[in-house]
């Protein structure tokens, strides 16, 4: 039986009630870092703790997206770690209470268990080391990202730290054990520890030997404690704590509101750490530093200083070196664009989601990056120039084109359009769009979706000289006041009409229409075309004849659709029913690729970037060779064929109403 | 030192818009404040911040108006006065008039700024009328300002390619030419506070003008009818070419 002298006991109890002192002070600061930030978090509730504890913590299913050989080896660890929750636990009750003992079966097999996962743990630990020290791993970045110059060290010494307490932490307990086992011969076969047990053979005092190793095992963790908190690796509570605190979203990434009239109120949007949101705060201590998100970027694959790992690692490293002053409520912290995010990249942004859809812990840096857009729009009045075009132009027309809303209907010249006044109770009401209504390529597409309504006999009008813009696009440059002008106006006019359905070819209307107007009262039954184009095919309104073309097709799936809503279904299964044979895309679904229209790029004078965004995702979408490149979102259809017309490439882009209109035969209903 | 500007609404030629031709009105059509009056507007805060000055703006005009004086003020005037005359003035010696009489009530002012032309009208005669009635100085699109002195200024022109410095003592009328620099855009906090702000209302008799006073010349308006637009498209193998066939075309139109 091994026993702890009085003074061991008296020692580490000191050691524990440091430790506890520690920790509480911890969680003090953390908590009083986090409550600077604005508006509140989100509720807790038990069943959003078992959810979160069983898919984000047990099965880690955020993570599983992609690194599946990293994810395999890191599920080991956290298993492990559980495993060695209950290890600990009861090492620390050895120390005062004895050995605890039980003649449960279970409980012969936990000295196996704990062998087989300690093996484990370490096994992981070093494809870990190897990786982080090889060369070409995925943790850099380019020189042009805005960074404290340390960070890329520290990351690095940071990783060493952590698995080296890891390596003495586990090893040392399954040196402890292997030693135990010249004294204490385990019943049951300890595959680990009976590989280093030969060396203890000649050992003339194992017991203090055993002792030694314990005492390392115990004390590394000890260490761990206070450094943790500085470490990455506090993401293993803050990870799930992230989640479970994330504030109630509407709708994927869904935009705060931002009360303009209230006189209370000084500061519109973020300039400073400390006018983003509790949960952005949060965030930056929950991030791995995985770079998941860089890899994903669309503007950070093109060149651009925008990564929005290193965005968060910043704002971390920030929060590491100035927890105190900035854990005070009068401090006011440098502007974000100093330290945390360069101006260029806070504009380079598409707000294509990518970002917030691979963090594995649940990180949104999108929603930090449009609440500095609007603190510079709306604050300090610093904007792309070219944005003051799109700014006016909504002024003056309230679409973005800056043309007359007179001229709203001259795309449907030559084909019969039911407008609103002529048939006030619509069925269906037709959301053009600005871009369905004054782009040339998109006109196209609303040509052949009027085709379609007509052809089918459909109760529907279209707004016509009274539709707006949703105001996305200067909601996404930051101009709040400009959209809740936009917005307001466009739910009055639509509750005037009280149609049953709403229908637009435009991802952004729909996003906005279905989603962000919601939180102004909003409560429309909003589809996109595609939705609905399969909603008649499906009803026997129209039916879809094979395309004798066996050449492939690519379909772009844009993100306010499959990303931002989730729709990416009835598109395919549209053009599978048109007998379109798709081509395989690493970037499709929710994992889409940015076409580079989205958070008002469209109206931004282009960047000087090593490779555009478009040109891009046209390499991806035509790698294979394909007969057209199908997209249905306006924005997406003009880049793309921007991008192809640059590569003097004789594929076309086409809406998928387009493709619809071809296939089609009006039913018999 | 005290700056008026004066600053107008017109009519927005990008978007449609009627003038009919009984009563010669504008009417259905998007009111901007005249692009020419921004440039005087940037002339007039580039010298507020370099120098410091009081800006105030001033127009003529029923309720309307109030938007181009609050969007002198979100751009960063300090207060605006309208003046009401219960008609809404399109002859220039009227407006001039008004103006002068309310530069005049303002009083100790130093410097006063117009828009070298209205975008619609285009008659560009305001501003020397304005001084002609104020017995001032005018100092017509100027590009830049040198110097500053407590009672004279020296600032540059540029006329067909020449560039004139030229110096007058206050008080004087000013316009700004394009090549002053772009106007800036008008801050969200700026129009914030702008559309909070009271704009002070003069009436004609607060000026001591009666109308039959003024000398009132009836403006006619005439309708024009253009030629109706020939369209042709060319093609042809190469520029060269195209610039030839252009060339010829061209000829056969003009003698």
């Amino acid at each position: 039986m091994i026993a702890f002298t009085i003074t061991e006991k008296i020692v580490f109890a000191c050691l524990l009630l440091l430790t506890t002192y520690w920790v509480a002070r911890t969680i003090r600061q953390f908590s009083e870092i986090i409550q600077r930030g604005k508006n509140t978090l989100g509720k807790f509730s038990f069943t959003g703790l078992l959810r979160v504890l069983w898919q984000k913590v047990i099965l880690l299913l955020p993570t599983w997206k992609t690194r599946f050989w990293p994810n395999l080896f890191h599920l080991v660890i956290v298993w492990g770690f559980i495993f060695f929750l209950l290890t600990n636990l009861i090492d620390l009750l050895s120390v005062f209470f004895g050995e605890i003992s039980s003649r449960a079966n279970s409980a012969h097999a936990y000295p196996f268990v704990s062998d087989i996962i300690s093996g484990l743990i370490l096994v992981s630990i070093i494809f870990f080391m190897v990786r982080r020290l090889s060369k070409p791993n995925p943790f850099r970045f380019r020189d042009n990202v805005l960074s404290t110059p340390v960070v890329d060290q520290a990351i690095l010494a940071d990783s060493l730290i952590v698995g080296g307490l890891i390596t003495i932490h586990v090893g040392s307990h399954l040196v402890a054990e292997s030693i135990r086992t010249q004294f204490m011969p385990q019943s049951f076969w300890l595959p680990f520890a009976s590989l280093l047990s030969p060396l203890w053979a000649q050992t003339s005092n194992p017991l203090l030997l055993w002792k030694v190793f314990f005492w390392i095992s115990i004390l590394s963790l000890l260490v761990f404690i206070p450094y943790f908190p500085k470490s990455k690796h506090i993401h293993l509570i803050f990870a799930p704590l992230n989640f479970l605190f994330r504030s109630q979203q509407t709708s994927f990434s869904s935009l705060p509101d931002l009360n303009l009239d209230d006189p209370q109120v000084e500061i519109f949007g973020a300039l400073r750490l400390e006018d983003l949101e509790r949960s952005a705060i949060l965030d930056s201590f929950a991030c791995i530093m995985c770079f998941r998100c860089q890899d994903v970027c669309p503007p950070y694959q093109s060149g651009s200083p925008l990564s929005p790992a290193v965005f968060e690692i910043n704002k971390r490293f920030y929060l590491k070196e100035n927890a105190k002053q900035f854990s005070s409520s009068n401090y006011d912290s440098p502007a974000l664009t100093s330290y945390a995010i360069s101006s260029q990249a806070v504009w380079d942004c598409t707000t294509c989601g990518a970002c917030v859809e691979i963090c594995p812990v649940g990180i949104d840096p999108m929603a930090d990056i449009l609440a500095i857009r609007r603190g510079l729009t709306l604050m300090e009045n610093e904007f792309p120039k070219s944005f003051q075009l799109l700014f006016r132009n909504i002024e003056r027309t309230a679409n973005p084109w800056g043309l007359s809303n007179q001229q709203r209907l001259d795309w449907a010249k030559g084909l019969h359009v039911t407008t609103i006044q002529e048939n006030p109770h619509p069925d269906v009401l037709w959301w053009v769009g600005c871009a369905g209504a004054f782009e040339n390529n998109a006109q196209k597409a609303s040509r052949s979706f009027l085709k379609i309504l007509n052809a089918t006999q459909l109760n529907y009008a279209v707004l016509g000289e009274q539709e707006n813009c949703t105001g996305d696009s200067v909601r996404r440059a930051g101009r709040e006041d400009l959209y809740l002008e936009l917005a307001l106006k466009n739910i009055e006019l639509l509750n005037q009409f009280k149609a049953g359905q709403i229908v637009t070819s435009c991802p952004h209307c729909l996003h906005n229409l279905k989603n962000e107007y919601s939180s102004l009262g909003a409560d429309f039954s909003v589809v996109h075309s595609s939705q609905f184009l399969l909603d008649l095919v499906q009803g026997g309104s129209i039916q879809l004849t094979k395309s004798a073309d066996q050449t492939k097709i690519s379909y772009h799936d844009s993100c306010y659709l499959s990303r931002f809503n989730q729709l990416t279904d009835p598109a395919k299964i549209l053009l599978n029913q048109c007998g379109q044979l798709p081509t395989n895309l690493q970037y499709t679904n929710s994992h889409t690729y940015c076409c580079g229209a989205g958070g008002a790029q469209y109206w931004k004078e282009s960047t000087v970037l090593t490779r555009p965004v478009n040109m891009e995702r046209w390499q991806q979408l035509t790698a294979e060779p394909v007969s057209q490149v199908v997209t249905a979102c306006p924005f997406c259809l003009t880049m793309l064929a921007d991008a192809g017309r640059i590569q003097d490439s004789v594929i076309p882009v086409i809406d998928l109403c387009e493709i619809i209109l071809n296939q089609m035969q009006v039913g018999e209903k | 030192m005290k700056i008026v500007i004066a600053v107008t609404n017109v009519i927005d030629l990008t978007q449609p818009y009627k003038i009919p031709i009984e009563n010669h009105t504008p009417h259905d059509y998007t009111p901007i404040l005249n692009p020419w009056d921004e440039f005087s507007l940037e002339a007039a805060l580039h010298i507020k911040e370099k120098y410091s000055a009081e800006l105030i703006a001033l127009s003529t005009g029923d309720e309307m108006a109030e938007s181009a004086l609050r969007k002198a003020l979100a751009m960063g005037c300090d207060s605006a006065i309208r003046v009401e005359t219960g008609i809404n003035p399109q002859e220039s010696g009227f407006i001039a008039a008004i103006l002068a009489a309310a530069i005049q009530k303002i009083g100790a002012v130093e410097m006063a700024f117009c828009g070298r032309q209205s975008i619609d009208f285009e008659n560009g005669s305001v501003a020397g009328m304005l001084a002609q009635f104020l017995g001032w100085p005018y100092l017509a699109q100027i590009t830049t300002i040198e110097s500053l002195y407590p009672s004279k200024i020296i600032a540059r022109r540029t006329v067909a390619n020449q560039l004139y410095t030229i110096s007058a003592q206050f008080p004087l009328v000013l316009t700004a030419s394009k090549e002053f620099g772009e106007p800036r855009f008008p801050s969200f906090m700026g129009t914030r506070k702008a559309a909070k702000a009271s704009i002070e209302i003069w009436s004609a008799a607060d000026l001591g003008i009666e109308r039959n006073q003024i000398n009132q010349v009836e403006s006619r308006l005439e309708r024009v009818s253009a030629e109706p637009f020939q369209r042709e498209m060319i093609t042809a193998e190469n520029e060269a070419k195209t610039a030839e066939i252009l060339n010829q075309k061209v000829n056969l139109v003009l003698p």
